[in-house]
Order: C-alpha cells, then structure tokens, then sequence
C-alpha cells in the first residue's frame, strides 16, 4: 500500500512549467484589468509618497549635487537651451544643509566625493585626495581649490562660461526634467533592508535617464539616490539633510599662507579630437607610453591623484600645466557627454601607443550608418559594423522577460555562456552569463561555485547594477541576488571573476579547460579570445581572435560539469 | 551586505498592498511566485492543461477585481489556491451540466510541449498524478489536493466547500484509499 507521504512526495515532484506565452497572455490581462479598475494606478497612493519626496528639499539639493559633481572635473549636464545656470543651482540655494557621499561608477568601494552643502555654498573633498579641498560658490559661480600639502589656493572661474549667449547647455534639476517627460514611469521597489536601515524604493526612468531613490519610509526623506545615464552611473548615498555645520568651513576667502592662482574652466563641448589628444596625453606623458586603464568617467576618478602628481613631476610651467589640464578636461567631457548612438568601447587597456593594428575606442556617431574606431596609432577610420573588432565583450543582457519559474526546489537552474579572455598579463578575464530559469521561491541567496577553486570574483551584476557577494571558501561564493529585479525579468546574471593563465594544465596543443557551470545549468558554452598582445594565437587559424571550443546541453538533469576540452593556441611568431 | 530576506508573510502583504495601488510589477511577481502551484491544481483536477490555464488566468483577474477589498489574514498562496479550486469546481460543474466531462474517466490531462525554452510541461510525476487523479470523483480530488498539496486543514477546506468537516474527512480517506490502489496496481503492471 502506498502510504500518505508518497502521495505527497508524488504532488510535491509534479511539476508544470508554463509558456511565455500563457504568462504574457494572463499578466496582459490582469494588467488590463488593473487599469481599467485602477485608471489612478500610477498615481496612487505610491505615487503620493514618490511626489512628497519629490517636493522635498533634499532630492533637488542632492540631484543638483550629483550634476554639479562634475563641476570641477569641467563636466555639465545637457538639457533644451533657455534654461539659466541659476536655475540649476536653486535647489542648492534653496537648501539649508547637506551632507552626501557620491560615487561615480559601479564600484562602491571606489573614490568617494563627499559634500557638505550650506546654502549656495558646497564643501567637496574626495576620498583619494584628502588634502585638496573645494568650495564651490554657486551663487557667485566660483571655485575655491585647497591643496594643503602645497599651500595651493586656485579660483576657478565658472560665472564666465555663460557669458557666451546659447551656447553653454545649462544644467536643470534632473528630476524635475524627468518627471516632466511624456515618457517618465515610476515603478515602486517596495520596502527592502538596504545596508541595515528599512528602506522605500522608486525607480524612475524614461528612455534617456534612469533613477532609483530609495527614502525613509517615515520621513519620506531619500538617503540614497542611483542615477544611470547612458554609459555612467551616480550613485548618491548617505544623505543628511540640515546637518549643524561651521559657516566658516564654506568661506570663499584664501586662507593666511596659501599662494593665490586663478583661471577659468571651460566648460565648452568637446569633440572626437579632443578626446583623442587627450589619449595621446594620457599615453604619452602619463602612462609610459601606454593606453590607461579605462576612459570613463569613473575610472579617471580613480586615477586622477596619480594624474595630479605625475603632471606636477613633468617640470611644467603654471601655463603649461593648466593647459594640460583643460585638455584633460575636455577629452573626459566628451565621455561625460557621449552623444553617440549606443555605447562607446574602449579595448585600449595596455596597449602601446602607435601600435597601428589595434583598435582601442570606437563608436557611432549620432545618424551614423558607420562606426568611428580609433586605432592605436590615434588615427580614425570609419568602419561598417561588421567589420568591427572581434573582440568587443558581449553587452550584458537587460531585457527583461517575465521572470524565472520559482519551484520547491532549492537549487538555481539556468543556462551560461562564458567568454574566456586571455590577456597579456597571464590572466584571463572571464564574463560568466548565467541566465536563470528555474530558483526556489522567495530564495534571495544563491551560491556559485567557480570551476577553478584559486579564481577570484571581481564583480557581479544583474542588469547593470552591482549585486553584493561574499566569498565562501575557495572557489565558492554566495550572491545576495536582487530579488525585485529577478522577478521583474532581469534574470541574466554577469559575473566577471579572473583566473591565471598558470593555473590551466598544459598540453602539447596549448591547454585543457575544465568545463563547469557556476550553478546547475541545461546548457553551456565556452568561448575564448585573445587579446592581440597576449602573445598567443589559435593554432588552427592565426588570424582569428576568438573562439568557441565547446557549446553543449546537459542531458537529463541539470548540470555543472561538461568535462574538459583543449584550447589549441600557439606562441605568436 | 543589502538584506533580501523577509518572513513569506510579510512579503505577501507586501505583494498585496502594492497590487492596491496598482503596481503592475507586484502583480507580476504574484503570479510568477504561484502560478505553478496554481497550475497544478488546476490541472490535477481538471485534467486538461489548457482549462487549467484558463483557471489560473481567471484567478488572477479576479484577484485583481477584489484586491482592493482583499485583507490577507493567512497566506496568499491558501488564497489563491482557494480561489483556484472554487473556480475549477465552477468549470467542472458547468461542463457537467453541458455533458462534456467525464465521458471517460481513465484520460489523463493534456499534455503538450513546446519548444524547450518556452516550456509548457507537464513532468512524468504530474502526468502519472494526474491520470491516477482522473479516475476519483472530483469532490475527492478537490479535498485530497487542498489537503496534501495547498496543506490546508480540513476544517478550512470544509468552511471553503460549504461540507461538514466530517463529510471533507471521508472524502479525503475514500479518495485516498482509491488512488492507493489505483497507484499499486500502476506499480504491479
């Protein structure tokens, strides 16, 4: 007889899968019910509480602050001409006080720009340059600039630049722009435990600009604003708002010892020649003679203390290094401001000046059918896209779908796809994509398992945003994965993690790779490129960069292992 | 570390009241967190997998008709699995009357697939469940499902059927002891 608990054993094994078809088709319906019901829904009571922190003095304040981050790195946002310059900073004047921390990038253990806001007055230090302090004037459009360590003090001269009548873009609250677009939604994040403080989330969008702001839900007050435009992402955190402050520490006056400069910043659009010079400067007179490590925004953040000192070590003139630095400017501008088509590429990391063959940067410009690239010799050419270079990393996956089916299972199950980048430096870059399908319910933790236990996780991110992980024991990581956003149909998850080159068995045709998934998977493949200065080649056909050695299904049951293949490389020539 | 952990409870609540003010998002997440239970309930009782959908998809638009009325004292999942079985009792009494169920009790539900990533499958177990299940009287497949899979008493499943806690009982042990030896003579061939 079979007893009870196997009548259950049998229900709880049964297993129905929906198709997408049948999920749309019931979502669509539900959704069109809930309009027609709830014709008020976007502006319900969610609505409400998303104006109220709306109004509130501090979004402004801290929208304005992110814009005028960039300030001194000559940076601005672009709106519709018309709008002034004051208008921009009336939320900064309109404020009391302020502290904020913002951080440009992903990588929240990056730089740190912390600023202390009184009246029209900020107070800015960076994490990774403690002993330069700037007070920026708003009202008067001036900069003060602090350099303890050499009794610096720098006006910059930020009034001036409107005074060439429609031509400076001026900058206007960000959100307000937002919410005045036809196209702006606002999606509830609802209530989540973020950093051990209860907080209420909304993500705006509309197609340009996308902002979560997450609030006290008592106060209704943000403590944490995320902003994505285009290629860059802001992230304000730790907002206080009318935070007791010494009126002396804003004052505009140079203090007793400092040797006085002044000059102007300007803040004029820049085009593709200045981003090229500013290449050629970073190469030639700052790198070694090597391309930097990256050309965002973020990435110059993080290196803009050793730019400072190694300009200071190259014997310049004042007038010489203040020129050096508005060519900086201007080349980072026009990565600030990409008015492209689609995203920029950079692949010039490590790669020499003047070497013709490689390309390092490229993009379509605005109506264009074609791709500007420019190479390693800093020349530009047009290039149809495909013809483009081989090995530019996949974009990570941000459609959405309609989620992942949840079941009683523990486990998460997928598909991955992995790319495999051999560099110059006996590393290899790997871009794992897992794409989930099946996880259990309600289950935010997942755990992964890296086929090589001495590899190392660098980052993980579930649409673009960083997701927190925490290394287990070799090889093993747990991710605290963004249930919301999984839910919701971001189900492609990019973990980027690094291997030695040393750590793969040779073999007489180059190496054997272990085959394994981070997380059961139905499907895996495996694709490898090789930088052009790796100083390897694929045995079988030079002339190609990349390869796929494997691409297989797991039969049965979902998978991690798919054994082993070669990769059949040689030393160059 | 961000935290995503909540009671299931409290993430319930959460679900409802923003589907109150109408999230879509929080709607969506609803039916991606149960529709598979919801689905095989349905199909459990009523054997074809298209009706079973057609079940799941009134659920959830009349979940949204009633939200705004709707207090979750219990689960949402009890909720919604209640609902299910209400609304397939509704299809199976209506093909009942135009005599279009029953006509052989031995069928199995409807199985079809699709291309592997858009799967709409219906694993051995639930097709073995399913053809074992089709062979009982719906009132006991309703009871022995409620019970077993939706883990509802049976005081519940009587208050939600309008029967006496007894009559649920020996519904349940006369469903059950048919399915036994309808799955031991399955395991005997």
């Amino acid at each position: 007889m079979i007893p009870e608990e196997k009548l259950k054993t049998l229900i709880n094994q049964s297993q129905v899968l929906t198709s997408s078809q049948t999920d749309e088709r019931i979502i669509a319906d539900a959704v069109d019910r809930m309009e027609e019901l709830i014709p008020q829904c976007s502006s319900g009571a969610g609505r409400n509480l998303w104006r109220i922190i709306m109004k509130s003095p501090i979004v402004k304040l801290a929208a304005a602050a992110v814009i005028i981050i960039a300030a001194a790195l000559g940076i601005h946002y672009i709106v519709s001409p018309g709008i002034t310059f004051a208008d921009v900073v009336q939320p900064i004047l309109d404020a009391k006080t302020a502290v904020l921390d913002i951080i440009v990038g992903q990588d929240e253990n990056g730089p740190v720009i912390h600023d202390m806001v009184m009246g029209s007055r900020i107070r800015r230090t960076m994490s990774n340059a403690p002993d330069v302090v700037s007070i920026i004037d708003l009202e008067t459009g001036r900069i003060l600039v602090l350099t303890a360590s050499s009794r610096d003090a720098v006006y910059i001269d930020l009034k001036s630049l409107p005074s060439i009548p429609n031509y400076l873009d001026t900058i206007k609250n960000l959100i307000t722009k937002l919410q005045e677009s036809p196209d702006f939604s606002v999606e509830e994040l609802g209530e989540q435990d973020i950093a051990g403080q209860k907080l209420i989330g909304f993500h705006a969008t509309n197609p340009k600009l996308d902002v979560t702001i997450w609030a006290d839900p008592r106060t209704a007050l943000p403590v944490r604003i995320e902003q994505i435009e285009g290629q860059l992402k802001v992230i304000c955190r730790n907002v206080h708002f009318d935070v007791p402050m010494d009126q002396s520490l804003f004052s505009m006056e140079v203090p007793e010892g400092y040797k006085l400069q002044q000059t102007a910043l300007d803040l004029m659009g820049s085009t593709e020649q200045d981003f090229i010079e500013g290449l050629r400067i970073r190469a030639q007179a700052l790198g070694d003679g090597t391309f930097p490590e990256g050309v965002a925004v973020e990435d110059y953040l993080k290196e803009a203390p050793a730019i400072g000192k190694k300009i200071g070590e190259l014997g310049l003139s004042e007038k010489e290094q203040s020129e050096l630095g508005m060519k900086l400017a201007k080349h980072l501008l026009f990565i600030r401001f990409f008015k492209g088509e689609g995203k920029w590429h950079y692949q010039g990391r490590g790669v020499k000046l003047g070497y013709a063959n490689m390309p390092i940067f490229w993009y379509r410009p605005k109506d264009s059918q074609t791709y500007r690239v420019i190479y390693g010799d800093l020349r530009v050419e047009d290039v149809v896209p495909e013809n483009l270079p081989e090995l530019a990393l996949p974009e990570e996956k941000t459609d959405k779908g309609v989620g992942y089916q949840q079941w009683s299972k523990s486990e998460f199950v997928g598909n991955q796809e992995d790319l495999w980048r051999i560099t110059a430096s006996g590393q290899i870059e790997i871009l794992s994509d897992v794409t989930i399908r099946k996880g259990p319910q309600g289950i935010a933790t997942m755990s992964i398992t890296l086929p090589y236990s001495s590899g190392t996780v660098q980052s993980v991110t579930v649409a673009n945003g960083p997701v927190p992980f925490a290394q287990k024991d070799g090889g093993q990581y747990q991710l605290q994965l963004p249930l919301e956003k999984l839910l919701a149909g971001h189900t492609n998850i990019r973990c980027r993690w690094t291997l030695s080159l040393d750590q793969l068995e040779k073999a007489d045709y180059g190496y054997q790779v272990t085959l394994q998934s981070l997380i059961p998977v139905v499907s895996y493949k495996l694709t490898v490129a090789l930088t052009p200065d790796c100083g390897l080649e694929f045995s079988k056909d030079p002339s190609r960069k990349q390869w796929v050695p494997f691409t297989g299904n797991s039969l049965g049951s979902p998978g991690t292992r798919f054994g082993s293949c070669g990769i059949e490389v040689r030393k160059c020539n | 570390m961000q935290k995503f952990f909540w009671p299931a409870n409290m993430e319930d609540k959460l679900l409802v009241l923003r589907c109150k003010r109408g999230s879509k998002v929080a709607l969506t997440q609803v039916y991606q967190k149960y529709k598979r239970d919801l689905l095989l309930l349905a199909v459990a009782l009523l054997k074809d997998v298209s009706i079973a959908e057609d079940v799941v998809h009134d659920v959830f638009v009349r979940f949204v008709e009633d939200v705004h009325n709707f207090r979750l004292t219990g689960s949402l999942k009890g909720y919604l699995l209640t609902c299910t079985a209400n609304c397939a009792r509704n299809r199976n009494r209506a093909a009942f009357i135009a005599g279009s169920v029953e006509a052989n009790p031995k069928d199995s539900a409807c199985f079809r697939s699709d291309e592997p990533a858009e799967v709409v499958i219906c694993n051995e177990q639930l097709q073995r469940l399913s053809a074992a299940m089709a062979q009982l009287p719906y009132e006991q497949r309703e009871v022995i499902m409620l019970h077993l899979h939706a883990a509802m008493t049976f005081d519940t499943i009587a208050k939600s059927q309008e029967i006496s806690v007894n009559t649920a009982k020996s519904r349940y042990r006369y469903g059950l002891d048919k399915l036994r030896l309808i799955l031991n003579h399955e395991a005997e061939k």
